[in-house]
């Protein structure tokens, strides 16, 4: 026989309540009070009850309203079950039913929550994508073309840009040799490539078609099959419109609704935030596979060795460890997993048919001695 | 242990007034005065070496602090007067055996006997109550003081009590409380300011706080000048 701390509900009592100690005997449920007083609720009447701030109290109550007794000390449901009369089991095991019911449909409300949410996170990003597609569709190519020349002052803060016809021809004339093999309505487009004075091995596409490429590429790439890899690469990003379905994914439709009809002061305040060109080139992996992809395809096509953008990939890859110039990484650190990269490459290019391979008017070379100020 | 609660309602403080070797548990930053004959010691357990990081760390959680003072009194008769950080009312509730579960930030002072735990009061009761996630469980035997925002008044329930979020200040642990919307349809819940309110069922006390912090925040707010 053990005894458990509770306490007793009785309107004759001063305060209405008091602490007791609970024992249980065969003939029913006992409360001592410390001043001596005992109450007793006999077997045959008694009626049970859980309740209180953690759901864990129980009551104990008989034919008297004004009487409960009450304890949330472990085993005392236990112990009633077993010591107490027939009539005691009885309502220890409605309790323990009631109980078990209660845990049964808060357990299948908590299921239902984790599946509702294992669903939506399933099903959101797909649909999500899905959305992004349908909006970026319906965006015209002018939307674009605008973006890209909200972004465009920002390119001049890599350094200055370089005039030099041996440079800034090769860049340019690399670039004319891809448009022919571009979607008629990209290779329409006001494409312009820039060669930009910065150590940074590094290019990028702009929305609409505004390009730059910074020296250190020129510098680094071993030859000009290397250097459209990476044009290619970019340029696929204006086809695809990438960084629309960034700012699409960021800032939502509304946002670059605005733009199109001429109010951008909302989207030029969200992209500042980030900085436009972040926002505008901030691809995801996903984007960047397909990039490679078609970039690679479209180097083949337009006669340029599809093997320069794997080469370019492990050329960067090699030089960047030993390089002092940190800034090397970049084009790496935003284009993650290469060696999965490389092979998905490296196993397109068997497929692919090169197109026509004209001498170069300009070459990587002359480009060179002129970025070192020969 | 001698209480006794001054200035009451809008700015209470209360003087306790210790027996030879008798010591008093408060909030930090509690005490306002004390006469000579007091020693003050801090640390984070119960007076007796319950409790330590955990509970102190659970303490936080409640809106308590980490840290305890305790009083410990050399003399007869030595005097220490606390007070609340906020304006408004204390009372005293003279536990015996029972729980009391208390808002965060509510509980001041308590006897030795008193245990002060952390509890959990569950997921939709701590994101609608306009409470804490975690409360505080205040158990055992002896005094216990409790501050409120404002005046504090009880209620004795025996059957169902509403409270309108953000005025419980303690309610002890034979009542259960849910939240559900003030009147029948939740438009009119809504419209009527009052949202959603604590249901309490059972039989028991409860206090409440005639305001609530987070109210008067509000109203105050949208009159300050920007700085």
């Amino acid at each position: 026989m053990s005894t458990y701390l509770g306490g007793v509900f009785d309107d004759a009592l001063p305060e209405g309540r008091a602490a007791a100690t609970i024992t249980v005997w065969r003939h029913g449920v006992e409360a001592r009070l410390e001043a001596g007083k005992v109450y007793t609720i006999r077997s045959e009447v008694l009626r049970l009850e859980r309740g209180g701030s953690t759901g864990r109290m129980l009551f104990i109550r008989g034919q008297d309203p004004r009487l409960t007794l009450f304890s949330e000390a472990p085993g005392l449901l236990e112990e009633i079950g077993t010591t107490s009369g027939l009539e005691a089991r009885n309502a220890v095991a409605t309790l323990t039913a009631e109980v078990a019911k209660t845990r049964r449909a808060t357990l299948s409300l908590w299921l239902i929550a984790a599946a509702v949410l294992v669903v939506l996170g399933l099903v959101t990003p797909p649909l999500f994508r899905v959305a992004v597609d349908g909006a970026v569709g319906q965006l015209p190519l002018s939307l674009d073309v605008k973006l890209g020349d909200l972004a465009s002052s920002e390119i001049t803060s890599f350094g200055p840009a370089i005039t030099d016809e041996r440079a800034a021809g090769l860049a340019t004339e690399i670039l004319e040799r891809l448009r022919p093999h571009l979607p008629p309505d990209i290779a329409a487009l006001d494409l312009k490539i820039t060669v930009i004075e910065s150590a940074e091995v590094n290019a990028f596409a702009l929305p609409g078609g505004r390009m730059a490429v910074l020296s250190g590429l020129l510098k680094r790439a071993d030859d000009v099959n290397m250097v459209a890899a990476v044009f290619a690469h970019e340029l696929m990003h204006v086809r695809h419109r990438h960084g629309i379905r960034a700012l699409v994914q960021s800032a939502g439709v509304l946002a670059l609704v605005s733009v199109v009809f001429g109010d951008a002061t909302g989207i030029v305040a969200l992209l500042a935030q980030g900085g436009v060109l972040a926002t505008l080139t901030h691809y995801g992996r996903e984007h960047e596979s397909q990039a490679d992809l078609d970039g690679v395809a479209l180097t083949a096509a337009a006669g340029f060795d599809p093997a320069g953008m794997p080469a370019f990939f492990r050329k960067l890859k090699e030089i960047a460890p030993s390089s002092e110039v940190q800034e090397a990484l970049s084009w790496m650190s935003s284009h993650p997993s290469h060696e999965e990269r490389i092979a998905a490459i490296e196993a397109l290019i068997p497929s692919l048919t090169r197109g026509e391979d004209p001498p170069m008017n300009h070459t990587l070379e002359a480009a060179r001695a002129a970025l070192r100020g020969e | 242990m001698n209480i006794e609660l001054m200035c009451r309602p809008a700015s209470t403080v209360a003087r306790l007034t210790l027996s030879d070797r008798e010591t008093v548990t408060c909030e930090v930053g509690a005490m306002i005065a004390m006469s000579d004959g007091l020693s003050v010691e801090t640390t984070s357990r119960s007076r007796g070496g319950s409790g330590g990081f955990l509970k102190g760390v659970s303490r936080i959680f409640s809106g308590e602090s980490y840290f305890l003072n305790h009083f410990h009194a050399s003399r007869e008769g030595a005097e220490l007067i606390i007070g609340p950080a906020l304006m408004g009312d204390i009372v005293h509730h003279t536990l015996m055996g029972g729980s009391l579960i208390v808002q965060g930030s509510s509980w001041l002072a308590s006897g030795p006997g008193v245990e002060i735990d952390t509890t959990f009061q569950g997921i939709s009761n701590a994101l609608f109550s306009g409470e804490s996630v975690f409360w505080v469980r205040c158990s055992g035997r002896g005094d216990l003081l409790l501050n409120s925002f404002g005046a504090i008044y009880n209620i004795d329930v025996d059957g169902e009590y509403v409270v309108d979020t953000g005025h419980i200040v303690a309610y002890e642990d034979t009542l259960s409380f849910t939240m559900s919307k003030a009147s029948e349809s939740l438009l009119g819940s809504l419209l009527g300011g009052e949202g959603l309110v604590c249901r309490f069922k059972g039989r028991g006390r409860i206090y409440c706080q005639s305001h609530n912090p987070p109210s008067f925040g509000a109203a105050l707010g949208s009159k300050l000048s920007p700085r």
